[in-house]
């Protein structure tokens, strides 16, 4: 090849970085012009069981279930979050609220109840300790600044939750989460991740939907996730 | 299955099932259809003989050719229906479980059930509909709902040994929020809507008492 082939081979290495350059993501993130968004939440959550017979306790059980809620959310201008359970596939046992779940992420305070009955739980959206910083990810051409929470529960066991919330955008539900939960003797006990699989700019929605229910009895729980 | 050997062939095979005149010895227990051969319906638990007549020709070689003639045939087989009667509680285990996505673990109790025909036989069948019925009001069992948060009742669909577990703990926000409080309860079941006893080793009953708080193993006794 001459001198006048290799310009032109340079001239078009460079003409297809350019390409490659405006081809390339942007992460432009579109925010929503109303401050309101929807989407959708899948919770999945393994439980990691070490299961002993009651009558023999020779006889062990090792197995891992998956525990699976979705959910529908809705968020308003204020930054509070309505999150409305769609499926879920165990049968609950004694336990808490899951049905609607209003988070409050300008407050950092969340209250849970279920459709029709009195009892919600309200607590912290904040874990109770500071968390460090895992860096920037772009998730699903959102900006997220990521942050690392480690603490104890009063039972000793260890939870580590890794968070994942878009910056320069007023969307407020994380958009990734993983939480490993851990008894006292370091056994792992569950593994949750919460992945946001569907968001969109909303138009405005009504108030009622982020208000909770009229005679509610709410039991103080120190966090709510 | 109607048999035909030819002279010079080995035995050949052909479903009669159709062509075949099906009557039960005991109609009281599985019926047959005439609009539906083949089609056994169960009438209620016990055995019966189901009895398939048909024609079929035989071939012998007569010095010169194969001669077929239609003769008739019959086959027998026993049927046995089962009713579910009871639930029976398998090798139960407990561990420890996270409460949804909150900051505390609980106890768990699993008790695998197999529902059980009136000779205490599994009756392998998937499929069937299992319901709990959970009461607070008893003259058995010793009742709570000092948790204010009464569990819904589950509803299971058996596999293909009639078997499905039912799962109990007290997440309870009391209990996570380190206090104590005891939620107990009685539960039944129905198979199918139907009421069942309850096989438990030796025990045999018709309800369980069930007793969870925030530290233990979740209990059940069958009365």
């Amino acid at each position: 090849m001459g001198g006048k082939g290799r310009r032109i081979a340079r001239l078009w290495a460079a003409f297809s970085l350019v390409l490659m350059i405006l081809a390339m993501p942007a992460y432009a993130q579109q925010d929503s012009q109303t401050g309101f968004w929807k989407g959708k939440l899948e919770v999945r959550q393994f439980n990691f069981s070490y299961a002993v017979g009651v009558r023999n306790q020779h006889y062990v059980v090792r197995s891992v279930d998956v525990w699976k809620t979705n959910y529908d959310f809705y968020q308003n201008s204020a930054g509070i979050v309505r999150e409305e359970l769609t499926f879920i596939n165990h049968n609950r046992s004694v336990g808490g609220p899951v049905d609607i779940r209003l988070l409050n992420y300008a407050e950092g305070e969340g209250l849970v109840f279920d459709k029709g009955r009195p009892e919600a739980i309200e607590g912290s959206l904040k874990p109770p300790v500071r968390g460090k910083s895992l860096g920037v990810k772009h998730v699903l051409g959102f900006s997220c600044e990521g942050s690392e929470f480690k603490w104890k529960t009063f039972q000793h066991a260890s939870v580590e939750l890794q968070s994942w919330r878009a910056v320069n955008s007023s969307l407020r539900v994380p958009l990734l989460q993983v939480e490993y939960f851990s008894d006292s003797t370091g056994a792992l006990i569950a593994l949750t991740v919460r992945v946001v699989s569907l968001v969109e700019p909303s138009p405005t929605l009504p108030p009622s939907l982020f208000q909770p229910p009229e005679g509610l009895r709410i039991v103080n729980v120190p966090m709510v996730q | 299955m109607g048999t035909y050997q030819a002279c010079n062939e080995p035995i050949d095979y052909f479903d009669d099932s159709y062509w075949a005149t099906w009557t039960s010895g005991t109609t009281g227990v599985a019926v047959t259809n005439p609009g539906d051969p083949g089609v056994i319906v169960g009438v209620a638990a016990g055995t019966s003989s189901i009895v398939a007549r048909f024609s079929d020709y035989v071939y012998t070689y007569n010095g010169e050719y194969c001669d077929g003639n239609l003769s008739p045939h019959q086959g027998t087989a026993g049927v046995t229906v089962q009713e579910p009667t009871y639930v029976g509680v398998g090798s139960a285990v407990a561990d420890t479980v996270r409460c949804g996505t909150t900051n505390y673990s609980a106890r768990r109790l699993q008790v695998p059930y197999t529902v059980l025909d009136s000779n205490k036989s599994p009756i392998a069948v998937a499929g069937m509909t299992v319901e709990e019925q959970l009461s607070w009001t008893s003259s058995v069992c010793a009742t709570s709902n000092d948790c204010g948060q009464e569990p819904s009742a589950g509803t299971w669909t058996t596999d293909g040994s009639g078997g499905f577990t039912d799962t109990i703990y007290n997440c309870s926000a009391t209990c996570e929020n380190n206090g104590s409080c005891t939620e107990d309860w009685q539960q039944t079941f129905t198979v199918n809507t139907h009421s069942v006893g309850i096989v438990n080793g030796s025990a045999v009953g018709t309800l369980n008492c069930v007793a969870t708080d925030c530290s233990s193993t979740p209990q059940g006794v069958t009365h």
